[in-house]
């Protein structure tokens, strides 16, 4: 087969996924079924190599592709991804119909972003997690259980984020949700963490539920248009003819008509609202910070929950067919923006305001997507990936180092003992609440310049200053959080307080490291305007590298006077939040216990999550489990049995019901009789009339 | 000069019928398995009604289809049979009971 | 005649689990009898002697399935193509019955490999269970290539009343007795309305040969509609497809686990194969009304087998109620009823086969001390004591929840693909969606296997025949998650290729 000309066969690819994958495969064997435990730092050695030799092939490919960048073009089309094709995995379908599909791997601008994050951010955290697990795991064979399941989980990213296809993503999609899903529940003996566990995994099947219908409707229409594809390039290329169709829309959803490319978006995108923690699925991840820190910082905040991004980046051409599906985007987010950020405000679990405050970053990344700034949307996921992964393991230091506490109100004073956690941490506040200069200043302020400027998006003045809000509110909770843990006087218990310290060096030098990267991160997609005035020609060279796979927008007309406006107005509510901060929790902390009777109800709302967790339980899981039990199992299973069913219902037939039916009151072999003649009956008479 | 076909078979659907109710209704396993036996016989009925309207193929040479069968019939109804009171047996030596309604340990 | 030195040879199959069977059955008491002589054997000799006794049985079974098996595969790959009877066909051998009858074969002999140690573990270890099992086996091979009602009822009955009495086979235990009476009453019936339903589609055509009754259907007439209506309702009876599945809770739960584990592959993937050629060889023109009746079979079965199975607290049970959703699954092919649709069935079948040996011989491999190990509690952290037999076992699991990476994926791809394009839309979105609730239940056990405190500490080993089936099953289910229609080690075998060649049997 004839290569095309933009793609280039580069058999490197495979490895980045198989190390990771072969790694974890061979030391689950022989834990599992030879019962070999290997030494501690044998699993180290192994499981962090196996990421770093990942995160280098990840660079030689990058290499590699940023050298094609500079190749002549052929056909006007320049040679921008490197393409791995294993085998043929699904064939199926005859005629117009059929379609294939590749085991193969894909490395073109996006998915070098992302595979680099995922390998670079992945590998840091792997070390820390050394000096982080070795303290904690209980039972013989545990650490290289949790380095098996982590070198899992980066397999699955690996494969979610390089598929050439959406089966294979599919695959990545769902096995980066069962390594959660184990990894979450890791300290088993403790059902709090199974139950999170669970929780993560069903609420997730929701969203999966879209994801699926979403590839259906796909492939379905694509085949229907006599263009069957799965693989991305395939796909793009024949939507267009699809794009402008329309879906009858049944009558009980009020009848009229839907455009295609707007309910597949919808659809893929009620999946990524189950990956990525948006309302109104958001409700797993705060619970799922039951699992190890590691785990959070890794998965829970790095890479897997942006995966919903990234995947409607992947599926950009798509969505630009999709203004209606945008829209649905952008008002998720910045809901979603606003009110986790809120919710953040009310935790005093250190990492469950980490969680909230992911919430509301994705949130930040769904409102770029549906501006449409699709580079921008992945400037912030990566920025993002910097800072919270510090915050979480500059969290998990202070977790370590007090001896597993975790609620704020019972730290304080820190910053004397913990010097060197102390100030990557305020690198990372300062990092996502947009100190200027810093990496989340940038990328935050390109995404609120987007809205801004998005005037067809319906409501983008409201959403802007929701943006503006979350700023503010970030700055608040971020500051709370960090004077809460390291200012004012210590609340630890007193038999804690002697020996802290900074922990050992393989937690510190990670977080080192991610410190820099949160400060300096910003320079990847500095924004051209910045640029002119700091005398570089041609920034924000995220962008262009994306450029290649994603739509940018027209540039914004910047002048200096706007770009005050714009950077003045979310100065002002961050400096406002920071205020609010130091006021209450550093200079007059009395202050609080005033206003907690002017903000006793707001407050025990938001600290009660709004009563979302009880909304679902009541909505969705209790009807179901009632339903299954009541209805089912006793009222038809038993039931014409307890002739509740029947004898209630049913007065007109009471009599002969009374002496046919009164032999099957017992749930006996009878019943059972009954039912299938009846069925027979049914069946008998259907085909008859 | 012979029974119309019609009475034949409205004979076999009663006694299925009336093999069904009995199979639904009687306690007494005994009972329930010769309920199920009138069943088998209906059928076999049918047949041997049938084979009389489908007596000879178009060429004119006789065929016994229906009949086979009933005797096929036959034979496995006293396999199935001796495995049913085989199975009661087993359950008799257990629980001293013939009543249907005593096996409902499983449910729901 | 040419043809007559044919057909012995197309017996093969059946001949050998049949002669087998009556191997076994003069095995049994020709060792009994050496072995137990005499009075004043101690209860210790007599067990050591029993359990030598089964094993020779069950290698013997082995044998005879191997050969059978061998044979039906040889004839697949010759593109075997016979009828069988004097005068008419009776047994129509083809690919999609060597397909059949292999499968049935292989889940044939993962059951006996099952059984070589659960057997004496539940002291149930008698000697006519290899007989019986292999009895049924051979009622089975009938049932696939049958193209006669006859043969067809023959076939049914010769699988069926072996597994009565297996159901039964525990003797002492009561709900193995009352599972027994449940299924073998039900079942007694059912194959009364399939017996009286075939008499009336001869009545009405003329026929008892497949192809005779589509000749003589022509559309339908009131006798001949009622007589499909019953013919239906017995197959789907064997199915357990709703609302004729209520047996199948009860049965499986109470039986032995080996017998479930063998009655849950072969006579699932007999029912479908024989319900598939009766209705594309008899009523290849009762198109539309038909398939409607199949979807809505198909979605009360994913319903309301999906949705019992949550509040299931015994793993058998939950297994029985999760087999008639597979059911539902199966019958939206069905309902779509393409060559494709065929083809995916058919290929679901097969995965299937290696899921549900699987999560059996799981459950298999828990019984000890005379007794089951079957509720959810009882798998309480046994990640801990027993790390491989959670990993296959949680494999197993989100192999028939059909999660990516696993064959049970594959399956339901192929499946939902065909329906797709056969416009079945509406039963596309309940079986995505039911398979969504499916994990509910699917995960409880990974839950207590992974998160929970062992509460006891069995000491029971995985046997090693255990191990060979556990080993077989999630190597399978692996390798058809990524090879379902890749060749990577040049056998020149695709299995979506040869469940295709298997579905191709109308030309």
């Amino acid at each position: 087969m004839p290569a095309d000309p933009q793609w280039i066969e580069d058999a490197l690819l495979r490895w980045i996924v198989f190390v990771p994958l072969g790694t974890a495969l061979a030391s689950g064997l022989l834990l599992a079924v030879f019962r070999r435990t290997l030494s501690s730092s044998l699993v180290v050695w192994m499981s962090c190599g196996s990421v770093f030799a990942s995160f280098g092939l990840s660079s030689l490919s990058f290499a590699k592709l940023v050298g094609l960048f500079g190749e002549v073009p052929v056909d006007d089309v320049p040679p921008r991804v490197l393409i791995d094709t294993l085998y043929t995995w699904v064939g199926v379908g005859v005629g117009n119909s059929a379609f294939s599909a590749d085991l193969a791997f894909r490395y073109d601008a996006l998915s070098a972003v992302m595979c680099l994050v995922v390998t670079g951010v992945g590998f840091l955290i792997h070390v820390y997690s050394v000096g982080y697990m070795r303290a904690d795991t209980r039972d013989d064979g545990g650490l290289q259980r949790f380095f098996c399941y982590l070198n899992l989980f980066i397999a699955a990213m690996l494969v979610l984020v390089l598929a050439d296809n959406l089966l294979l993503m599919f695959l990545g999609w769902e096995g980066v949700g069962l390594c959660s899903y184990l990894l979450i529940g890791f300290w088993y003996g403790d059902r709090q963490n199974a139950y999170a566990g669970s929780k993560a995994f069903i609420v997730n099947r929701i969203g999966d539920f879209g994801f699926i219908v979403g590839i259906l409707l796909l492939f379905w229409s694509m085949a229907d248009a006599g263009q069957p594809a799965v693989s991305f390039r395939a796909i793009e290329a024949g939507f267009g003819s699809v794009a402008s169709q329309t879906l009858a829309l049944p009558g009980w959803l009020g009848g009229g008509e839907i455009g295609l490319a707007t309910s597949i978006g919808l659809c893929f995108f009620l999946g990524a609202v189950g990956k990525s923690a948006q309302l109104p699925l958001f409700v797993w991840l705060p619970d799922a910070m039951a699992g190890p820190t590691p785990v959070s910082a890794l998965i829970h905040a790095a890479t897997m929950v942006t995966a919903g991004v990234y995947m409607a980046v992947r599926l950009s051409f798509l969505y630009e067919a999709a203004p209606g599906a945008l829209v649905v985007i952008a008002w998720t987010g910045g809901v979603t923006a606003v009110f986790a950020a809120l919710l953040a405000t009310a935790q005093n679990d250190i990492k469950k305001v980490l969680a909230y405050s992911t919430i509301s970053q994705l949130g930040y990344m769904f409102l770029a997507v549906g501006c449409g700034a699709y580079a921008i949307a992945i400037f912030h996921l990566v920025t993002h990936a910097f800072f919270k992964a510090l915050l979480f393991m500059g969290a998990g230091a202070v977790i370590v180092a007090t001896h597993h506490e975790q609620d704020m109100r019972r730290m304080g004073g820190l910053r004397k003992k913990l010097k060197l956690t102390y100030w990557v941490m305020v690198a990372g506040v300062l990092a996502i609440c947009g100190f200027p200069g810093f990496s989340g200043f940038f990328s935050k302020d390109e995404i609120l310049t987007s809205v801004f400027f998005a005037h067809e998006l319906p409501g983008h003045v409201a959403l802007y200053w929701m943006g503006v809000a979350t700023a503010g509110l970030t700055a608040f909770y971020m500051f709370r959080l960090l004077f809460l843990t390291f200012h004012g006087k210590t609340r630890l218990p007193r038999g804690r307080r002697g020996e802290l310290d900074d922990p050992e060096d393989t937690m510190m030098w990670p977080l080192q490291i991610l410190a820099v990267l949160a400060v300096l991160g910003g320079i990847i997609g500095l924004p051209q305007f910045w640029g002119d005035r700091i005398g570089v020609a041609e920034s924000n060279s995220l962008g262009h590298f994306l450029a290649s796979v994603v739509r940018l927008g027209e540039p914004h007309a910047l002048d200096a006077g706007v770009v005050a406006q714009l950077v003045g107005g979310v100065l002002a509510a961050s400096i406002t939040g920071f205020g609010l901060a130091y006021v209450l929790y550093i200079s007059r902390p009395g202050l609080r216990e005033k206003l907690e009777p002017v903000l006793g109800v707001p407050r025990r709302v938001v600290a009660r999550r709004f009563y979302v967790d009880e909304l679902y339980d009541a909505v969705f899981v209790r009807p179901l489990v009632i339903f299954s039990d009541r209805v089912l199992s006793r009222g038809i299973d038993a039931g014409l049995i307890d002739g509740r069913l029947v004898m209630g219902s049913a007065h007109a037939v009471r009599g002969l019901a009374a002496h046919v039916l009164k032999h099957l009151q017992s749930g006996l072999a009878q019943a059972y009789l009954l039912l299938m003649l009846a069925g027979t009956v049914a069946l008998l008479a259907y085909l008859v009339t | 000069m012979s029974i119309p076909i019609e009475h034949v078979i409205s004979l076999s659907a009663l006694l299925f019928v009336i093999g069904v109710v009995g199979a639904l209704t009687r306690r007494n396993l005994i009972v329930i398995l010769m309920s199920i036996e009138l069943m088998l016989n209906a059928a076999n009925l049918a047949l041997v009604g049938f084979n009389r309207v489908w007596s000879v193929t178009a060429e004119g040479a006789a065929r016994y289809d229906g009949q086979v069968f009933a005797l096929m019939v036959i034979a496995v109804a006293a396999a199935e049979v001796a495995v049913g009171l085989g199975i009661l047996l087993s359950l008799i030596r257990n629980r001293d009971s013939l009543n249907v309604d005593d096996a409902s340990l499983l449910r729901w | 005649m040419e043809a007559e030195a044919f057909d012995v040879a197309a017996l093969a199959p059946l001949g050998f689990v049949a002669i087998g069977a009556l191997v076994t059955l003069m095995l049994e008491v020709v060792l009994s009898r050496r072995a137990f002589v005499g009075e004043g054997v101690d209860p210790e000799t007599r067990l050591v002697a029993r359990a030598r006794i089964g094993i020779v049985l069950a290698f013997a079974s082995s044998a005879a399935i191997v050969l059978a098996m061998y044979a039906a595969i040889y004839q697949f790959e010759l593109g075997f193509e016979t009828a069988f009877g004097p005068g008419r066909p009776m047994l129509q051998l083809d690919a999609l019955s060597t397909f059949a009858t292999a499968l049935i074969g292989l889940g044939a002999l993962l059951s006996v490999w099952l059984s070589i140690t659960y057997l004496p573990a539940l002291r149930i270890n008698h000697g006519e269970y290899y007989a019986l099992l292999l009895l049924s086996t051979a009622g089975m091979f009938v049932l696939v290539s049958a193209v006669d009602l006859i043969s067809l009822y023959l076939g049914l009955e010769l699988t069926s009343l072996p597994i009565y009495a297996l159901a039964g086979f525990n003797r002492r235990r009561l709900r193995s007795n009352e599972a027994a009476l449940k299924y073998f009453l039900m079942g007694a019936v059912a194959s009364a309305v399939l017996l009286y339903g075939m008499a009336l589609l001869y009545g009405a055509t003329g026929h008892t040969d497949f192809t005779g009754i589509s000749q003589g259907f022509a559309g339908g007439g009131g006798l001949a509609l009622s007589g499909l209506a019953l013919v239906i309702a017995g197959l789907a009876f064997k199915v357990s497809v709703v609302p004729f599945h209520q047996w199948t809770p009860d049965v499986y739960e109470g039986a032995p686990t080996s017998v479930t584990a063998f009655m849950a592959v072969t006579v699932k993937t007999a029912g479908f194969v024989v319900l598939m050629r009766f209705l594309v060889l008899a009523l290849p023109e009762m198109g539309e009304k038909v398939s409607v009746l199949l979807g809505v079979l198909a979605g009360l079965s994913m319903l309301i087998g999906n949705l019992m199975a949550v509040v299931q607290d015994n793993v058998k049970r939950m297994l029985a109620y999760s087999a008639v959703a597979h059911a539902g699954y199966l019958m939206v092919g069905f309902a779509a009823g393409t060559p494709e649709a065929w083809t995916a069935v058919l290929f679901y079948l097969f995965v299937y086969l290696f899921m549900t040996v699987g999560v059996f011989c799981v459950v298999i491999a828990l019984a000890q001390g005379g007794r089951e190990w079957d509720s959810i509690e009882d798998f309480a952290g046994l990640a801990s004591q027993r790390p491989a037999l959670a990993a296959v076992m949680t494999l197993f699991l989100l192999s028939l929840a059909g999660i990516p990476g696993t064959a049970g994926f594959m399956a339901k791809f192929y499946l939902v693909v065909a329906a797709v394009d056969a416009g079945q839309i509406a039963l596309v979105l309940i079986l995505v969606g039911t398979s969504m609730v499916s994990f509910f239940y699917y995960l409880r056990l990974p839950v207590v296997m992974y998160m929970q405190k062992r509460r006891q500490d069995p000491d029971a080993e995985t046997s090693s025949s255990e191990i060979v089936v556990l080993a077989l099953c999630a190597a399978a289910i692996l390798y058809f998650a990524f090879f379902a229609q890749a060749d990577p080690f040049g056998t020149g075998v695709r299995a979506l290729d040869v469940a295709g060649r298997a579905a191709d049997f109308l030309h």
